[in-house]
């Protein structure tokens, strides 16, 4: 094999050589993890309430339920801070997937009317079935924004041509304003603006431990499914007929993924609400870092979108304290600037 | 975040007096009937109501009044010269009905949002008064036919609607200062009205329950602090000082606002600041009084552990104030209101 | 004995049949050319003979046993394809590309075994890829990004390989460039190549059976001298053409001079009667314009 003589030919290449990119992913990933752990350390001692280190030792390890700063760390710091996990690694994950599925760059949970759709099904909810329990909630979120993906796919696929990314962002922009459109009916008209606004504004403020216990196994199972996925996504992003050349069941592989990120999406906006551009931005964070292969784009978003949510939440309650801030606002104003930017490099 | 502490502020208190209109909406599901019910009842008697009001004026101020009609003009917050007739019979003036009422006057139409009214005001006189929308369609004020119509905000008149409403009957609008402090705008409306004799009875009235429930209160607040909250839709909001039965609990009584209240500066503080339960947990007032919207609510606020940890819901000292009850509202009949709460729960 | 072959195949998207009853035998060890107009349903028989499309009817044999029952992955071993104008993903380097064709040949989650690594090596050396191997795909020349996939096919390690105008966008030096590396693995290592290609004389060059085919039918097929003939041609691409034959090598070349269209025709004869009238001329001048875009 005289093809290895020649490979210091390699070195003079500009780009990273191909060898550095796991060693890149590997430090991503234990770097991020530490810095996840951190900030979660940072999101149980920060908050409203002046809560001494020693205390919040003491609620973790020595818990008294008489004392009320222990109920804080212990019934309000710690869920939200595994909350913000969970949703950042759910988010980060299923928009990497839509990313690598429909190879569209712009894909994205709130722009191909997930969030729409699950925000007309909580609408639904709130209007019709007021006392919902929690997990039901959560399938119906899951439903809304199956249907909401499906009406997004369906007319993007309608074109003549077929989808291409361009098609599917317009059929996502023009399905998300008719279900938002639709949600704010609902609202008005059985009068749950106000549980529907929270949920658009999004934030992890209001994660507690029965909701955990809820979401947990769901994330969990879809982030495996996910991680199992990753080569079969690798192998879409090269194109459709490519992969079923390869011998790769195209149309299984789709169908579990979409599952698998109706599930992600889905569970996580029922817990935080509408948090549109971590799915947008981290995959695309991690593929500028990693490259190009779903096997470490999808472990580096997940952990990279648990870092942004819980960094994002504690900027939620540090900005303008003791109110709370949106965390959702507090992204897209991360958010937009990065897309524009995005989509500038994508038009030249 | 970006603007500044008192654009925060105005725009925390537009929020929260717009969660407010919402929550009313939402908690006055019960009052549809009634609404709908008085619509056809009450369209011939609206004069013959104005004599059974439960007000505190007289209807010897009213006859005086009948016996000596003569046109004014005065101006208004935003300058215009108002035409006020001799004698308005049909009086529109929207969440203002509490100063009419103690005036003696009953309006043509009371305000309201979808379903929601100010309940409070409906035993005092209101009940059976036609309703309309809180923002004034021009429409729907046509179809009353007014001959005066009072508006407590420049901003409901923005747009060109002031010329609307002036065509319809004249308008006079009050200034927003004004309308925050009671007082100021019973007194103006007296004067609107040519019963600044009236207004200022009523405002002695007012003082002298407030000198007879201090009397009756003598000792027993004496260092002892009192919050004022309100829950609704798993958010608690705390009453201002200077805001409705916060203006007569710690204005006009003197007792002394919870420290988690005196920590915000008090320019970053709204009329309903919004308050997490985590902050919540620093709370050492004495006594708790709390407007529930929640009631019943499996997975209410109140039912957590963490609450049930705060000093004075420990010591039992939590009050719930009824949701028809006048705490979230201001003017002479609501701060009776108050004022007989609270000597009913802590007079004994 | 041809390995792969076609049996009574019907192929459509919803009720509209494209093919119908399409019976097609691939020479083994030999460059095969399906010619044919656009909408002639070339590719669409390409990618069906490559399962990555379901007739509607009848079955595509490959070593006597239907390709589309068979378990894809193992088909995978035996064929690639090529689609037409593949892209990469942004960033994707060509040994990262490559590595991908050892797909069906992986388990799991994908780890590259040594072998792997050295197929990977040896289809970069055998596209003459060794210098770009870490460079961007998307980065490249036309040229040197076709041969790129044609690498990955290459990993693939299959006897039969597919593809569907792999020249297509490309100028000429580059055509031929990836031409004479498709003539080169046919002729070096006995591959099997079933290509859909615009260019005739690319055809005729380059492969040892032309299939010409009209609206899913086989018009003619057979060795490029025998299928290029001006009644073919007319029939096939309705262009009327000399057949040349290049004194180099014998192979047959076409030069088309005219379309071959009834209305044509009866503008031309138009053009005789009526030379004289200029506005006749200006309305000649714009059916005639009408008459090559359509």
């Amino acid at each position: 094999m005289n093809a290895f003589n020649t490979r210091h030919d390699a070195a003079n290449a500009r780009q990273m050589p191909v060898k550095g990119r796991p060693l890149a992913a590997i430090l991503i990933i234990t770097g991020g993890l530490a810095a996840l752990a951190l900030a979660m350390a940072a999101a149980t001692a920060i908050g409203a309430a002046d809560i001494r280190l020693s205390t919040v030792w003491d609620a973790l390890f020595r818990f008294d339920p008489e004392l009320s700063s222990h109920h804080v760390v212990r019934d309000l710091r710690v869920p939200r801070a595994l909350g913000s996990a969970l949703v950042g690694a759910g988010l980060a994950v299923a928009g990497a997937m839509m990313q690598g599925m429909t190879r569209n760059p712009l894909a994205d949970s709130g722009l191909l009317g997930l969030n729409a759709g699950a925000g007309v099904m909580l609408a639904v909810c709130f209007a019709f079935f007021p006392q919902t329990p929690y997990i039901l909630l959560m399938v119906y979120a899951f439903l809304g924004a199956a249907i909401g993906a499906g009406l997004v796919f369906g007319i993007g696929s309608m074109a003549r041509g077929g989808m291409t990314p361009v098609r599917l962002t317009l059929a996502g922009a023009a399905v998300s304003a008719l279900l938002t459109a639709v949600s704010e009916g609902i609202a008005l008209m059985f009068r749950v603006g106000q549980d529907l606004a929270f949920w658009y504004a999004g934030g992890a403020a209001g994660i507690t431990w029965p909701q955990i216990s809820v979401l947990w196994p769901w994330i969990g199972v879809s982030l495996i499914a996910a991680l199992l996925m990753s080569r079969s996504i690798t192998l879409l992003s090269l194109g459709e007929e490519v992969a079923a050349g390869l011998g790769m069941r195209t149309r299984w592989v789709k169908t579990a993924g979409m599952l698998v990120v109706l599930i992600l999406a889905g569970s996580s906006m029922s817990a935080v609400g509408s948090i549109a551009f971590i799915g947008l931005m981290v995959p695309h964070v991690a593929r500028f870092l990693v490259g190009v292969d779903y096997r470490w784009i999808i472990p580096c978003s997940a952990v990279l979108g648990s870092l942004f949510m819980v960094l994002a939440d504690i900027g939620a309650r540090s900005v303008n304290p003791p109110y709370e801030t949106p965390a959702g606002a507090l992204i897209s104003l991360a958010g937009v600037p990065f897309f524009l930017w995005l989509a500038r490099r994508r038009g030249r | 975040m970006l603007r500044s502490k008192k654009e925060g502020k105005r725009t925390a208190g537009m929020f929260a007096a717009l969660l407010l209109v919402l929550a009313l909406a939402l908690a006055a599901c019960g009052g549809n009937n009634n609404a709908g019910e008085s619509n056809g009842a009450a369209s011939g008697s609206d004069n013959a109501a104005g004599g059974t009001n439960g007000g505190t004026a007289g209807n010897g101020a009213e006859q005086e009044e009948a016996a000596n009609p003569q046109e004014r003009t005065l101006t208004d917050a935003l300058g215009n010269d108002v035409t006020i007739p001799a004698n308005p019979q049909r009086i529109i003036a929207p969440y203002l009905e509490d100063h009419l009422l103690t005036l003696g006057v009953m309006p043509a139409a009371q305000w309201s949002v979808p379903n929601g009214v100010q309940d409070y005001l409906q035993a005092a006189g209101l009940e059976g008064v036609p309703t309309i929308s809180y923002n004034l369609p021009p429409e729907e004020v046509v179809s009353f036919n007014p001959d005066l119509i009072i508006v407590n905000s420049p901003s409901l008149v923005q747009n060109d609607l002031y010329s609307q409403y002036s065509k319809i009957a004249p308008t006079f609008v009050l200034s927003d200062e004004t309308t925050a402090d009671w007082r100021a705008a019973l007194s103006k409306i007296g004067e609107v009205l040519g019963k600044e004799e009236e207004a200022k009875a009523a405002l002695e009235a007012y003082d002298q329950k407030v000198q007879e429930t201090k009397a009756k209160l003598e000792g027993k607040l004496e260092g002892k602090s009192i919050a004022i909250l309100w829950l609704t839709a798993k958010q608690f909001y705390m009453v201002d000082t200077k805001t409705a039965s916060g203006a007569v609990v710690y204005g006009d009584l003197g007792v002394n606002p919870p420290n988690i209240m005196t920590e915000i500066p008090e320019e970053n503080r709204a009329s309903w600041n919004p308050i997490s339960l985590e902050k919540l947990s620093e709370l050492t007032a004495d006594y708790i009084f709390l407007v529930n919207y929640e009631e019943g609510q499996t997975d209410s606020l109140i039912e957590s552990d963490l609450w049930k940890t705060i000093p004075a819901v420990k010591a039992g000292h939590v009050y719930e104030m009824d949701k028809n009850r006048s705490w979230l509202y201001s003017g002479a009949i609501a701060g009776q209101l108050v004022l007989e709460d609270i000597e009913r729960v802590l007079g004994e | 004995m041809d390995r792969l072959i076609t049996q009574d195949l019907a192929i459509g998207y919803d009720e509209r049949l494209i093919v119908d009853g399409l019976n097609l035998s691939i020479p083994t060890g030999k460059i095969t050319a399906l010619v044919g107009s656009n909408g002639s349903g070339k590719s669409t028989i390409l990618k069906t003979m490559a399962r990555i499309m379901k007739p509607q009817r009848g079955s595509v044999l490959l070593d006597g046993k239907a390709i589309h029952s068979q378990s894809t992955r193992e088909v995978a071993k035996q064929l690639a394809i090529l689609p037409q104008n593949p892209v990469a993903p942004e960033g994707l380097t060509v040994r990262e590309l490559v590595g991908y064709g050892r797909y069906p040949h992986q388990k799991g989650f994908g780890t590259m075994s040594r072998e792997d690594r050295e197929i990977v090596e040896w289809a970069i050396e055998m596209t003459g890829l060794v210098s770009f191997a870490d460079r961007a795909v998307d980065q490249l020349s036309g040229g040197q990004r076709q041969r790129a996939w044609i690498a990955m096919a290459l990993a693939q390690q299959t006897e039969i390989l597919f593809l569907d105008e792999p020249t297509t966008y490309l100028d000429m030096a580059h055509q031929l460039e990836v031409l004479k590396l498709l003539q080169q693995l046919n002729e070096e290592q006995g591959r099997t190549i079933v290509m859909v290609v615009h260019d005739l004389n690319h055809a005729t060059r380059y492969a040892h059976h032309m299939v010409a085919i009209k609206s899913g039918k086989i018009v003619a097929e057979g060795e490029p001298a025998k299928v290029t003939t001006k009644e073919v041609l007319r029939e096939v691409f309705g262009i009327e053409a000399d057949i040349l034959f290049d004194p180099r090598t014998g192979v047959p070349l076409c030069l088309p001079f005219e379309l071959f269209r009834e209305s044509l025709r009866t503008a031309k004869n138009r053009e005789h009667q009526q030379v004289k009238s200029k506005q006749e001329d200006r309305a000649y001048g714009k059916q005639a314009n009408a008459v090559t875009n359509g």
